[in-house]
């Protein structure tokens, strides 16, 4: 009985040396170690011993049992090990192949720079305001203290759809929008983002163009508040080493009046062609809000002052990028939209 | 505004060099825009004095002149004799380059050495008087041997100025000569404007204002022994320099009589007025005038003349009459200088399509207080140069008077606007060294010359102090008063995250303009009544195809399709955010509904190119996707799609977009018969919402709902419908049926074939069964389906496919 063991056992330990797969590993569990396997059959002979060599033979049972069973869970994972390194093999990749493209779409330069402007001045508490782009002449023209053949009308050739009603020209009749609608109320702070429209089309100008218009009303408002303000949104927008420059300058709905001036983004202010030489860029017109405004949108000037300014989007989103022509923004090439997010 | 430099140093030694001039100027808002000169377009060329000439000896149509360069006397010979001895003469000595690649070598000219060439004003391309022939022969007194270019001021800068509107008083030298004495602290000085005249050797004119509304003053002044030639050339240069064409002597010197004071004058050759008669009029209907262009000109009752006792002589302010202009004959001359109103003068200008220097001073506002000082510094000038001389004195109408204003200012409320201690004193010389008369109290009362049309009110003074004081002195500072909270509204938020779920889905934005061409509308294939084609016209569009306001965004949107398909991008993904004009009526009668909108366009693979996949081509499916992604993103809820016909997206791919029974918009596939409009040979998906609807519906607060306690079953199931059942209806039936216990429904598979009789198709769902109370056991789920599978087929008439 014994030498039936051993033999079983070596058999069984060559053949499980031998096994190639999971599944013929299965089955030599079966045959040698399973309820109708070669081991009970063997065991079930068992009862022809005599007694006292029944547990030496039992224990030399249980052994091979272990054994051969410690065999196959050995070999079994070596199998499945082999097996994964042949799978590794086969899916070994090329880590420089190009991985599977994520889809993301682009945001439009303008809004890319309006949203900027946007959160830059909702940080200082201002609002944003909106207003129609088919307006009445009296917000476009008349509440901004350009009287009916005031020259400076001119500034600004319009579209018309009948004689008292045009594509805005600026986003400032929003500011006489704001006014009427919050006056006496203080503070107003807003900005009012927005397309205007121009009887312009060459190089430098477009038909249709968006300006960020920006107003304060209260108590206590000065040229220096203004100055401050903007050299805050220039610092914040372009970097902060900018300086702001003001020089006197004329718009009907503002008194004084300023162009804004600062340094230059590509010489950083040494001078370049860019600037003229002058180290200087134009960014926007502003001003004290003019006493005929404020009274004509229900504040009274002795009480209340503000200043307004407007920028063009277009302008700073080219200085930012340094986009160099102005007609790109309209013409959705998608090559250039690819470029912004 | 051209500005020579020297000129303006008539009035006011400023005691700067050109560039420092400029950058004082621009620094008070008078922008020099940029500093240029005539410049010369030679080099070599000398004064010389002529010592004798005398004709060639060998040839007859030659001269020789002895000249002298202030080293040397040399020999040359001349095509002419125009020059006298004594006369100054420009020689280009040998080696000299003369405008055109002319270059000038000594020679010898039929036995004569001839060391250079005397220049005549063409050689030399100075656009002198064309009056003025042969030898350029230059002003008595000019230094001899000193460079030409130097004698006649060629590099005398010249600061060009871009005004702002308001101050038409710099567009004359002496309104630049008071800002400067503004800025410097330096005085004006004028020239003598005294004229000196005896009893009057002719009529005297009758001049009467019909309109004083359109002309304030009118002033006449005869000047008689006219000598009409060239302006001597020191005037003519002066001339060249601020841009304006020497002519003759005594429209030269109206000319630049207007560049000084900013006056514009009118010269008449008296002898052609009628009755020496001078009526400021508006013209009478269908009166015509011949004007100096030589065009015949229909005049109408809003355009004011000058007329004589028969008819219009000349277009106040805006261009003279050819009857009456000045010629070599003249011999007496009626000098005008006068007022007239900006507006009228604007309005006839533009309607005969004129736009004289003189138009655009008046145009601006001149000063009705200059008129007659510029009418003595013309006979002044005329007489230095013995053109003419005054007879008699002025006749000054003056029917409309201004005078000048007394203005207060507070310099409390200008320190506090302007935000900056600026001392009283300092305001009050700010205003002295123009000439303004002040007086002070509390506050300083000044009193502003009519020239200064654009000082009216305390803030204009305020300005004025602010700007001379200068800008850079003011500091930069904050706003006080009470803190304000800046947050984007509810509308603003959902635009801005609808620009965000767009970027997400892979979508670009673009922007178009707002106006578009009406045939676009054809090219879209819109039906004649459709309201798209009631688009708001622009009364005058820089071209046709700017011609109405949008209603739409998708031919704008197509258009870009082509644009980028010109140039080989085909695979677009684009979205455009923005407003549609919709007139309430047309003609306009009020502001027209401007209509937040969004318009996607899908065109080309909806993935672009990679080497694990073939690209596949965007469908409907696609599109819808997104559509429904982004109103559910936005919390729109109850969102469902209608088949309905459009005549711009193709039968059978088409819908409106609802939520509930409230229409959104469209979606669909384009038609290929607009594709081809468009020539765009791909296919293309298009969508557009009305996002003021969308505005109304979305919800941006989240709601959270607890996570389920009890597991789901799945369980799928196949039906065969007949082709008329949508499979939303299938969807719906199967959550009606479920009862509330119903988690998801998921379509997985449609199928048509073989095993499906024609008419039918099969759909195929996983239905996802939950209830928030307990577990559900497999007995549960199959009651559930078996309940859902009779419903399906009681009133649908589906079969079911196992
Ligand atoms: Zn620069």
């Amino acid at each position: 009985m014994r030498e039936k063991l051993e033999s079983m056992r070596e058999l069984a330990e060559s053949e499980i040396k031998l096994a190639k797969t999971g599944e013929e590993l299965r089955q030599l569990q079966v045959k040698y170690l399973g309820k109708k396997g070669e081991l009970t059959a063997i065991l079930r002979g068992m009862g022809g011993l005599p007694p006292h060599e029944r547990p030496v033979v039992g224990e030399l049972a249980n052994r091979i049992r272990d054994n051969l069973a410690t065999l196959i869970d050995g070999k079994e994972r070596e199998l499945k090990e082999e097996a994964r390194r042949r799978l590794f093999a086969e899916n070994k990749v090329d880590v420089t192949l190009p991985g599977r493209p994520v889809v993301l779409g682009h945001l439009h330069p303008l809004t890319v720079v309006m949203e900027e402007i946007a959160d830059i001045f909702l940080g200082l508490g201002f609002n944003i305001a909106e207003g129609p782009e088919v307006e009445t002449d009296y917000y476009n023209f008349e509440a901004l203290n350009m009287p009916k053949e005031h020259p400076a009308r001119e500034m600004q050739d319009s579209f018309y759809i009948r004689p008292d009603i045009l594509l805005r020209t600026h986003t400032s009749p929003v500011q006489a929008r704001v006014m009427e609608k919050t006056a006496p109320q203080v503070p107003v702070r807003i900005i009012a983002p927005g397309k205007v429209y121009r009887r312009d089309d060459d190089a430098t100008h477009s038909p249709m163009f968006h300006q960020v218009e920006g107003l304060v009303i209260d108590r206590e408002i000065s040229l220096s508040d203004l100055k401050g303000t903007l050299l805050l949104f220039t610092q914040q927008m372009f970097g902060p080493e900018q300086q702001v420059r003001l020089r006197p300058s004329f718009f009907p709905f503002t008194e004084p009046s300023a162009e804004v001036d600062m340094s230059c983004v590509i010489c950083r202010g040494s001078g370049c062609r860019v600037c003229k030489e002058s180290g200087w860029i134009e960014i926007l017109g502003a001003g004290m809000v003019h006493p005929n405004v404020l009274s004509m949108s229900g504040y009274d000037p002795e009480d209340y002052r503000g200043y307004a300014f407007g920028m063009g989007v277009e302008r700073i989103a080219m200085l930012k990028y340094g986009i160099d022509d102005l007609r790109l923004f309209f013409a959705n090439d998608i090559r250039m939209l690819r470029q912004f997010c | 505004m051209r500005v020579p430099y020297t000129w303006l140093h008539d009035f006011i030694d400023s005691g700067l060099t050109a560039d420092r001039l400029a950058e004082l100027l621009t620094r008070s808002g008078i922008e020099v825009e940029e500093i240029t000169a005539l410049g010369a377009g030679f080099d070599g060329v000398v004064t010389t004095e002529v010592r004798e000439v005398s004709r060639h000896p060998f040839a007859d149509r030659l001269f020789v002149a002895r000249v002298f360069d202030g080293k040397d006397e040399v020999t040359v010979v001349a095509g002419t004799d125009n020059m006298k001895v004594g006369d100054i003469v420009p020689l280009a000595v040998p080696g000299a380059r003369l405008p055109g690649g002319v270059t000038i070598s000594g020679t010898r000219l039929r036995g004569v050495e001839s060391a250079g060439m005397l220049c005549s004003a063409r050689e030399l391309n100075l656009e002198l008087d064309p009056a003025l022939d042969g030898i350029l022969v230059l002003d008595p007194g000019t230094p001899v041997g000193m460079p030409l270019a130097e004698a006649l001021g060629l590099d005398d800068p010249i600061l060009v100025l871009g005004l702002t509107p308001n101050r038409s008083d710099c567009l004359g030298l002496l309104g630049v000569a008071y800002e400067v004495a503004a800025l410097t602290g330096r005085e004006v000085q004028l020239p003598d404007l005294s004229l000196n005249t005896g009893p009057p050797l002719h009529t005297v004119p009758r001049i009467s204002i019909a309109d004083p509304l359109l002309c304030a003053r009118y002033s006449g002044l005869v000047m008689t022994g006219v000598k009409v030639g060239p302006s001597p050339l020191w005037l003519q240069l002066r001339l060249l320099q601020a841009g304006v064409r020497p002519i003759s002597n005594i429209v030269d010197v109206t000319n630049y009589v207007m560049w000084e004071w900013g006056q514009p004058l009118h010269a008449f050759d008296y002898h052609t007025l009628a009755d020496k008669t001078i009526v400021v009029r508006r013209a009478r209907p269908s009166e015509t005038l011949v004007t100096l262009d030589g065009v015949e000109r229909t005049l109408t009752d809003q355009m004011l003349v000058i007329a004589d006792s028969v008819r219009p002589v000349a277009l106040a302010g805006v261009m003279g009459g050819l009857d009456t202009e000045i010629t070599d004959r003249t011999t007496v001359v009626l000098l005008e200088s006068a007022h007239f109103d900006p507006v009228s003068i604007r309005r006839t200008g533009r309607q005969l399509g004129l736009c004289s220097e003189a138009q655009q001073r008046f145009e601006k506002g001149v000063d009705v207080n200059g008129c007659v000082q510029a009418s003595r510094r013309a006979a002044r000038l005329m007489e230095l140069i013995g053109a003419a001389r005054p007879d008699g004195t002025i006749t000054d109408e003056y029917v409309n008077p201004s005078y000048p204003k007394k203005i207060n200012l507070r310099p409390d409320r200008a320190r506090q606007i302007i935000g900056l201690e600026i001392s009283q004193k300092e305001m009050s010389s700010i205003f002295r060294r123009q000439g303004f008369t002040v007086e002070e109290g509390t506050q300083i009362h000044v009193t502003v010359p009519t020239r200064r049309a654009d000082l009216q009110e305390e803030i204009d003074l305020i300005e004025e102090v602010a700007r001379i004081h200068g800008y850079e002195k003011i500091d930069a500072t904050l706003p006080a008063g009470a803190m304000t909270q800046g947050r984007r509204t509810k509308r603003q938020q959902v635009l801005k995250k609808t620009r965000e779920i767009m970027v997400a889905c892979g979508f670009a934005e673009v922007i178009n303009y707002s106006f578009e061409t009406p045939a676009r509308h054809d090219r879209l294939l819109l039906a004649r009544d459709d309201p798209k084609r009631a688009a708001i016209p622009v009364a005058n569009p820089l071209s046709e195809e700017q011609g109405v306001m949008r209603t739409t965004l998708i031919g704008g949107i197509l258009d870009t399709v082509a644009y980028n398909h010109n140039r080989n991008q085909h695979d677009l993904k684009l979205f455009e955010l923005g407003a549609v004009y919709l007139p309430k009526q047309l003609p306009l009668e009020e502001l027209p509904e401007e209509r937040m909108t969004i318009g996607i366009v899908l065109t080309g693979v909806t993935t672009p190119e990679h080497w694990r996949h073939k690209p596949q081509a965007a469908d409907f499916f696609d599109l819808k996707g997104v559509v429904e992604t982004l109103l559910s993103r936005l919390g729109v809820s109850g969102v469902r799609f209608r088949e309905a016909d459009m005549t711009f997206l193709q039968p059978g791919q088409s819908a409106v977009v609802l939520a509930g029974d409230l229409e959104l918009g469209w979606l669909g596939s384009v038609h290929p018969a607009v594709l081809e409009e468009y020539d765009i040979d791909k296919n293309a998906l298009a969508a557009e919402l009305d996002m003021e609807r969308v505005l109304a519906l979305a919800n941006l607060n989240t709601v959270y709902m607890p996570l389920p306690k009890f597991p789901a079953l799945l369980r799928d199931l196949a039906v065969v419908v007949p082709d008329g059942v949508s499979a939303e209806q299938v969807a719906q039936l199967i959550r009606e049926a479920g009862g509330g216990l119903v988690d998801s429904v998921t379509l997985f598979d449609l199928y048509r074939g073989p095993q499906i009789p024609t008419g039918y198709h099969s759909l195929a769902f996983a239905v996802s069964y939950r209830d928030p109370a307990r577990t559900l056991s497999d007995g549960d789920a199959a009651a559930l389906h078996q309940k859902i599978e009779a419903a399906l087929e009681e009133r649908l008439g589906a079969s079911l496919r196992r």
